[in-house]
């Protein structure tokens, strides 16, 4: 197979895999700060 | 409180579902590329760039339409939601778009001679891209959210006269791009058509299951953000 269909198919499968990989880790650390945060406003209710 | 963050913001079934599908139909499709679809006469496998490519492009505008029609939605409806969809789909058609440009420049070295020639389809990709990397960059930096979600609406809907103007480059202006699609029907034997609709099914749902994480990630982070500013306020 011609190198120039090889690299274009190696572009088909890494991209959308990385930008779905990159989607993925960023929401998980959106929610991981947002569990922390609830957990603090949590905490700071039932002190008071 | 903080097992209710995690049940609402848990991966939802059909997105698995949708996942798992994408990967299924993606791999089929690449068969069809390699096993299915013949080799083409002139061309010879270079031409399988073609499948991929095409697909890409459909996305591409797909996505592009998408925040067209998000932003008209949200200049009359004013609601948030319309303005996650046209961000998330935007930043998805850009990505595809950048691949369609990539594979097409790997595609024309040895069909062209050369990487990149400046004739009508190509240089309106050139600003097509350009644009929407600037509305990307451009959500980023108004801080005021309504006024940032204004701007990106009115500035999507007139960007999105790129992909008419893409599509139709080719069949008003003399151009090397060839036509594929047109009035009398498609250029290609059968079963290379089959392996372009598998593709561009395939394509599709990938799409489908990008945005709708990506607004999923916008969702949270509007979240965070209330919660942030109750924290705020409850200090203040």
């Amino acid at each position: 197979m011609p190198i120039y269909v090889t690299v274009s198919y190696a572009v088909f499968c890494v991209v959308p895999l990385g930008l779905a990989l990159s989607i993925h880790l960023r929401r998980r650390r959106v929610v991981r700060d947002m569990r922390r945060l609830e957990e603090r406003l949590s905490d700071r209710g039932q002190e008071t | 409180m903080a097992d209710h963050v995690r049940t609402r913001h848990n991966l939802p079934r059909a997105d698995i579902v949708l996942a798992a599908l994408s990967v299924i139909a993606y791999v089929g499709a690449m068969w069809m590329v390699f096993g299915y679809a013949p080799r083409e006469a002139t061309m010879g496998d270079v031409q399988r760039i073609f499948y991929f490519h095409v697909a890409s492009a459909w996305v591409g505008f797909f996505g592009f339409f998408v925040t067209f029609v998000a932003g008209v939605a949200y200049l009359v409806r004013g609601a948030r939601r319309w303005d996650i969809l046209a961000g998330a789909s935007a930043e998805i058609g850009l990505t595809f778009i950048t691949m369609t440009l990539v594979t097409g420049m790997l595609w024309a070295r040895p069909v062209w001679g050369v990487y990149w020639i400046w004739e009508p389809r190509l240089t309106i990709s050139a600003v097509q891209w350009l644009l929407y990397v600037a509305y990307v960059m451009l959500r980023g930096s108004v801080m005021e959210p309504e006024r940032q979600a204004r701007f990106a609406a009115v500035y999507g809907i007139v960007a999105f006269v790129t992909v008419p103007l893409s599509w139709f480059a080719i069949r008003w202006w003399r151009t090397i791009h060839p036509i594929v699609i047109s009035g009398e029907g498609m250029a290609i034997t059968s079963r290379m058509v089959y392996t372009l609709v598998a593709s561009l099914g395939a394509f599709t749902l990938v799409y489908v299951t990008l945005v709708r994480r990506r607004t999923a990630l916008e969702q949270a982070r509007d979240d965070l953000a209330a919660l942030q500013f109750a924290r705020e306020s409850g200090e203040g």
